[in-house]
């Protein structure tokens, strides 16, 4: 143990691993938007957010512009400019000033509107020069509870929001609401269905490291004993398990998983599942031939000697001898694991009820953030998952100190295998 | 002895395949009957065109003798068992039927064809990505290997490390952003620019589209090959006749390049062949994510619309295609070095 923080490569993965599962562990109070797990894919949970924009850094105060016109906002509409009975209706007029700052305008913004039934709505921005320019006009079908709400772009510099709508009868109603949507937004920036991914990258930590954790730990363990089993009880077992070794490292996993995804819907655990099915054999080959070397070794047959069981020299003396190595594939298979699950995602195949990285960038992927170089959408969760390999990595590299301190540096002769899912 | 070893082991690998075809065929059997079913009405639906002159109760009755001739023709009408057994023979002598909705430019829908169609494209691409690859991994992995625990050595194990864990199908889609979009200087994705040049401008433009996805995985590939060269080349590097070539005062350059690469070479020669057969393969989500038109795209494709033949028949193509190389490869281990014979399993 003293061995692995002795190397400084060891020293720095653990210490970014544990911030990492302190960032995951604490991620309900350091979002911004508490609830966004379960809500993730709920249309409703995001709608005030605007949608697409950059992080708040890209427009700090020290660019141009500044950040106090592109922060947002609410406006309260108060009196009706206008209330004006028509043939049994009462045409209501309200007026928003956005003001003259001449700084950039708010993206796009969001008119609710406390109000009951078919309401005919029309938005128009009036220009410095009085220039009246229509942004929108809607028949909005509001049932009672909920205001109803209008969302609106192509906004310009310092103009004047008109809000104009009938309602039937000559009631009064209650004054709208603008809410005007920022042009940057969080600490990452939102995606076009108005997320916040900075939540979302916190979120994903937890799945990221259980996911890769749990399967990486129980696939090296489940290939170490298996191996043990083949290289001590020889005979028809070793047959048998190095038969079943071949075909489970020549099959692909990803005909299993379209046609389970086609049965169930697609979930972690049923990756997890089918992970543990075929990735034991990662680490079978090289530990199958060390427990085959351990087996001829002298205390082993001393062991023999004395009348221990077969079962005991294997789990007493093989084993411990073992798993120092399996550590290290293990630290070394977790990147694995988390980069084939992102391919998973962007396959489609992927759990949609959790928020996964690569879940995010499928969902980056199939909304044109490529096209439209909505560069804070895709960076992101691509770093997020390169950082959690190259810190397991790192892990490893400790490890291997422990288990081959002959040689400084070298990291365990695993075949660099790109997982192609 | 030898000729007896290879007879064995292809056999071994001609069984395994055909064990992996059931398990497949088993796996999609469902789907792929359904298919075949929709496929067989679609037919008779046609028939039915071509009777106009009889009455509907003999229509009736010539369709529905018809369907239970076709459906013995695809021996639909036996059990399950037999049902998974004749969709292996069919799909272990190539007889892969006709895709569900994907086609082939030609508006062939035959899997074969469209597969075939596939195939050159996804050659051309990750075939020039592993000679590329392979070449330059070698001349870096020789330098490296000069001096160990050098800015070269310490840089290329820093990029591997970091590479290793990198998604490249995000870096495709990083590289598109900012050179296809960002910046407009590659096409976004496909093989041909539409309407397609003709004469030498072809050429060029098919370079063109060839050269982001190419980058991309060149870029990811080399500095593993470079990292794992420069090991074997370094523990080549620790042997007496290198210290004996040394001592002779040849050139450092001529030790590494001619001494040391030669006695490399074979397994250097290993991880470009094994690394040929598995990319004719290709790569799913980056063939995907570059639309090119390969077999990895054609997977892709399939895969979203669960085109079950085209399926099948990529899966099984792919199957083939790495259990042969596995098979060369253990024929070559045991031909360059019989010492693995008396080993027992390589």
């Amino acid at each position: 143990m003293r061995r692995f923080f002795q190397s400084r490569a060891g020293v720095a993965g653990l210490a970014m691993l544990a911030l990492l599962a302190l960032v995951g562990g604490f991620a309900p109070l350091l979002i911004p938007y508490p609830g966004a797990g379960r809500h993730w894919h709920d249309i409703t949970f995001w709608q005030d957010s605007p949608p697409a924009v950059p992080p708040v850094w890209t427009r700090g105060p020290w660019i141009s512009g500044g950040a106090s016109a592109s922060a947002g906002g609410r406006q309260e509409g108060g009196a009706p400019e206008e209330a004006r009975t028509e043939g049994g209706s009462t045409r209501l007029v309200w007026r928003f000033n956005l003001g003259h700052t001449g700084g950039p305008m708010p993206h796009s913004a969001i008119l609710l509107l406390p109000a009951e039934g078919a309401l005919p709505v029309i938005v128009s921005a009036k220009g410095i020069d009085g220039i009246e320019r229509e942004l929108t006009r809607r028949l909005l079908d509001v049932s009672a509870g909920e205001p109803g709400r209008l969302a609106f772009s192509n906004l310009e510099g310092g103009e004047l929001i008109v809000a104009e709508y009938l309602i039937p009868g000559a009631r009064r109603a209650a004054a709208p609401t603008l809410i005007l949507g920022a042009q940057v937004s969080g600490l990452l920036g939102t995606d076009v269905a108005k997320r916040d991914i900075f939540t979302g990258i916190v979120l994903g930590i937890r799945w990221a490291l259980l996911l890769g954790v749990a399967v990486s730990f129980l696939t090296v363990m489940t290939g170490i004993l298996l191996a043990i089993g083949a290289a001590c009880y020889g005979g028809w077992v070793d047959h048998v398990i190095n038969r079943v070794y071949e075909f489970f490292s020549l099959m692909p996993i990803l005909p299993f998983l379209i046609v389970l995804s086609a049965v169930f819907k697609p979930s972690l655990w049923s990756f997890a599942a089918l992970a543990l099915l075929f990735f034991w054999t990662k680490a079978f080959k090289p530990v199958y031939a060390m427990a085959l070397q351990i087996r001829e070794e002298g205390y082993i047959e001393a062991g023999k000697s004395i009348g221990t069981s077969r079962l005991y020299r294997a789990f007493r003396y093989v084993l411990p001898a073992l798993l120092p190595y399996g550590f290290a594939v293990m630290a070394l298979s977790v990147p694995g694991i988390i980069l084939y699950e992102a391919g998973i995602s962007i396959l489609g195949l992927g759990d949609s009820s959790v928020v996964t990285w690569g879940g995010m960038l499928h969902d980056a992927l199939v909304q044109g953030a490529v096209i439209n170089r909505l560069w804070w959408w895709i960076l992101p969760p691509g770093l997020m998952i390169s950082a959690t390999g190259i810190l397991f990595a790192l892990i490893a590299r400790g490890l291997d100190r422990v288990w081959n301190p002959a040689a400084p540096g070298r990291p365990v002769s695993a075949r660099p295998s790109r997982s192609r899912p | 002895m030898y000729r007896k070893y290879l007879v064995k082991r292809a056999v071994y690998g001609l069984l395994m395949y055909v064990v992996m075809v059931f398990t497949y065929s088993a796996l999609f059997n469902k789907v792929a009957e359904e298919t075949v079913r929709a496929q067989i009405e679609e037919q008779l639906a046609q028939e039915a065109v071509k009777h106009r002159n009889v009455t509907p109760e003999r229509l009736r009755a010539i369709i529905a003798e018809q369907r239970t001739a076709r459906l013995h023709q695809h021996h639909l009408d036996q059990s399950y068992v037999f049902r998974v057994f004749w969709r292996s023979v069919d799909t272990l002598t190539f007889n892969f039927g006709n895709s569900t909705l994907m086609k082939a430019p030609n508006g062939d829908r035959s899997v074969l064809a469209i597969i075939g169609e596939a195939l050159p494209r996804t050659i051309v691409l990750f075939t020039s990505e592993v000679v590329i690859v392979t070449i330059l991994g070698v001349v870096l992995g020789l330098y490296a290997a000069r001096r160990p625990n050098g800015p070269l050595d310490r840089s290329i194990s820093m990029v591997t490390m970091v590479t290793n864990g990198l998604p490249s199908w995000w870096l495709g889609m990083l590289m598109i952003m900012f050179f296809s979009y960002a910046l407009p200087i590659f096409p976004s994705g496909g093989m041909q620019s539409n309407p397609a040049p003709a004469g030498f401008a072809a050429v060029l433009d098919f370079l063109w589209h060839l050269s982001l996805p190419l980058v991309t995985l060149v870029f990811l590939g080399v500095w593993g090959t470079a990292y794992l060269i420069r090991n074997i080349v370094l523990s080549n590097l620790q042997e007496d006749y290198v210290m004996a070539a040394r001592a002779r005062g040849i050139s450092e350059g001529r030790v590494l390049f001619g001494h040391t690469l030669r006695s490399a070479m074979p397994a250097i020669m290993t991880l470009a062949v094994l690394g040929l057969f598995s990319s004719i393969a290709g790569n799913i989500i980056v063939e995907g994510i570059f639309g090119w038109p390969g077999i990895g795209n054609l997977y892709f494709i399939a895969v979203q619309q669960a085109d079950v033949p085209v399926l099948l028949g990529v899966l099984s193509f792919q199957t083939f295609l790495n259990l042969v190389g596995l098979v060369c490869l253990d024929l070559a281990y045991r031909f360059l070095d019989p010492r693995i014979a008396a080993r027992g399993q390589p």
